[in-house]
């Protein structure tokens, strides 16, 4: 990243920070009167609820499949309505809360957790609906599976939360530190980690008090704390590795190959509470903005929660909704407007923005911590050329939106990106199902010729058999006349008996 | 004078030399279908009037077919077929049938009779089921051709539109 835009992403980051910088602490808001679960196409789901069912705070909605998705849980108890799949082959899954959130969980395991293998404990993850908090939404199980029983040489803990924007980890830290603390410990133990980084920000000293203060009373073996730099994107997975671990993952090279595996504070948190309390993942803290009435909070929010919720109360109307922060921005579609595990900074109303076309003065190729050209790929995005996109490696793109905020003429490359690549995924999704289909075509014609040659074949041999058999019996035409014939011959050679008896 | 005399018995000679060996060597046919077959969207729906994609590939390399007679293809199909073969781009002939939004065939199992004629009409395989027991469509397989909806004596297959998974976004 050069100097540049270096500093312009750190004014950015400053002015939001001096708006930010009070605590924000973690706030609870009442159950909304419906919880949505959108539950994609496919046949990689297993709902086992049915309409009507009453359930309880926790209960497994959606049963998680193996190296599949981990399982959904209800984020409250009411009743149940599942809706048919829609126009984009969508099935929702809707409770009417009743606003009592009976919570029925199973046994807390407790320090029993010592004693499970890596497998067990990666069974119970993906059973108790674990994914990443970070924003990618990974399956936590699938993560440890991923290091192939290999003993994970750096267990690396995520609490940089780059983009000025999202505050949630922040707050997490501060008010439950020794729980993320104890959640690391079970993670360490669930991917054997010979080593353990807890990444935090160099300037945020609150931070490393309350993290050293829950070390102390709770200690990790083989743990560290490492500071990083706080500049945007260090919270990317491949980046922090290589900063805070000084172990550089090569590009196409997935950090669980060489050993390294990261998780998210919240995600630990999640896992401690799990442990402890028996208690699946079916909330996380959100941090919502509000821009047009300045409010700023740290809610703890259960998944399913609408968007219209979080805006009743005030004068706010839902125009447009930005997820994950203000640098790195996607924008979800209006009906799967939702709260989701990914969704770890909601902002309300973002302000809009003048666009200009590309003047190509290259800002975002300097600025790009994948080294694309950001330039490049949107003429190649519009229209879509999928074959000069992936010239321009599209798919190393990490979407974090620092070409959005150095681009002077204010174009929205990373959404521009993001719907570039849900197209050529469907396109490539298309050209699959096309294969498929030619060959299974090919096959099933080869199969249809097989049949008819096979029963041409047999009834040619039928009548071969038939016509052989004719000709053979037309000489002696039946056995039993055969019988006759041959009585009546010997009948003839006999000599001739009187048939009057004789006389007395 | 002799300029053309040359130019003429050139041009005669390349001319000749040129039929023949269009009639000795002929253009790899089998290599134009596959071409061709790449670009059609395998539906095997026949509503161009052959029994599937390569059928109608073969006879469009033959000369035999026109290539706006593929509906689930659309423009796309034809400005790409138009593309290959170096033809001009025509609309879609709405003789063969009209461009419709992607679907999937779904079987209304309570109403299955269980007589496995759809399973014989269906150009991919993609039913499953026994005499006398439900059917049912591996909707991975589907193409959506419809060529099970007319067999069915009882009417209970139904088209439902279909949708690919969006794809994942990840953010730090």
């Amino acid at each position: 990243m050069n100097t540049r835009a270096t500093k312009s992403i750190r004014s950015y980051q400053a002015r939001v920070d001096r708006a930010l910088r009070p605590a924000t602490p973690i706030t609870t808001r009442e159950l909304p009167p419906t919880l949505q679960y959108r539950i994609a196409p496919g046949s990689r789901h297993n709902i086992v609820v049915n309409t009507d069912e009453h359930v309880h705070t926790g209960q497994t909605l959606v049963a998680a499949i193996a190296d599949g998705p981990a399982s959904i849980h209800a984020g409250s108890s009411g009743t149940i309505t599942c809706k048919q799949t829609d126009s984009e082959g969508h099935t929702t899954i809707e409770i009417a809360t009743d606003g009592y959130d009976s919570r029925r969980f199973k046994q807390a395991i407790g320090d029993k957790f010592r004693s499970m293998s890596s497998v067990q404990l990666q069974q119970l993850f993906h059973h108790n609906g674990l994914v990443g908090l970070g924003g990618a939404c990974f399956p936590v199980a699938g993560k440890i599976a991923a290091l192939e029983s290999k003993p994970a040489s750096v267990l690396l803990v995520n609490a940089v939360e780059c983009d000025p924007a999202i505050l949630c980890d922040r707050a997490l830290l501060l008010e439950q530190a020794s729980a993320a603390i104890r959640g690391i410990g079970i993670a360490a133990h669930a991917c054997n980690a010979q080593k353990v980084i807890i990444a935090i920000k160099n300037d945020e000293p609150a931070i490393h008090t309350a993290v050293q203060n829950a070390l102390e009373k709770n200690p990790v073996e083989n743990s560290s704390i490492c500071k990083v730099a706080a500049d945007y994107p260090v919270g990317y997975e491949r980046y922090l590795f290589a900063s805070a671990s000084e172990i550089p993952v090569p590009e196409n090279t997935h950090p669980t190959a060489l050993g390294l595996i990261s998780f998210n504070v919240a995600t630990c948190i999640a896992i401690a509470q799990l442990i402890d309390r028996g208690e699946p993942l079916f909330s996380r803290v959100t941090t919502v903005h509000k821009p047009t009435t300045g409010a700023i909070q740290n809610l703890h929010i259960r998944f399913g929660t609408p968007l219209n919720h979080l805006v009743q109360g005030s004068d706010t109307t839902l125009q447009s909704v930005a997820y994950s922060g203000l640098i790195t921005e996607n924008l979800p579609s209006r009906r799967t407007a939702t709260i989701s595990p990914a969704s770890n900074c909601v902002i309300l109303n973002p302000e809009a923005t003048t666009q200009n076309d590309c003047i190509r003065c290259g800002l975002c190729a300097d600025v790009c911590p994948a080294s694309l050209q950001p330039q490049q790929l949107l003429t190649h995005s519009e229209p879509l050329d999928a074959k000069q996109l992936a010239r321009h490696q599209l798919d190393r793109c990490i979407e974090c939106g620092c070409c959005d905020t150095v681009c002077p003429s204010g174009i929205p490359l990373t959404r521009t990106f993001q719907q570039a690549m849900q197209a050529i995924h469907q396109q490539t999704l298309q050209i699959q199902a096309a294969e498929r289909a030619k060959q299974r075509f090919a096959a099933r014609q080869n199969r249809l010729e097989r049949q008819s040659a096979e029963s041409q074949a047999k009834l040619a041999r039928k009548q071969a058999a038939l016509t052989q058999r004719t000709k053979q019996s037309t000489p002696s035409a039946d056995p039993r006349k055969q019988l006759l014939e041959s009585a009546l011959r010997r009948r003839s050679k006999k000599p001739k008996t009187d048939n009057t008896p004789p006389p007395p | 004078m002799s300029g053309i005399v040359v130019v003429t018995a050139l041009a005669l000679a390349i001319g000749a030399l040129l039929g023949i060996a269009s009639k000795w060597f002929p253009s790899n046919t089998e290599s134009i279908v596959e071409k061709i077959d790449e670009l059609l969207p395998q539906t095997q729906c026949a509503q161009c009037g052959y029994p599937g994609c390569r059928p109608y590939a073969m006879a469009i390399a033959r000369g035999d077919a026109e290539i706006n007679q593929c509906p689930p293809g659309g423009e796309q199909t034809i400005s790409d077929l138009a593309n290959l073969l170096g033809r001009k781009v025509v609309a879609l002939n709405t003789e063969f049938g009209e461009q419709k939004p992607p679907a999937l065939a779904y079987i209304i199992e309570e109403d299955c009779i269980g007589c496995t004629l759809c399973i014989h009409a269906c150009p991919v395989d993609a039913i499953i089921g026994s005499a006398k027991l439900m059917h049912t469509i591996l909707i991975d397989h589907c193409t959506g051709c419809e060529l099970c909806l007319p067999p069915c004596p009882v009417d209970c297959i139904e088209m439902r539109p279909s949708a690919l998974p969006p794809a994942s976004t990840a953010t730090s």
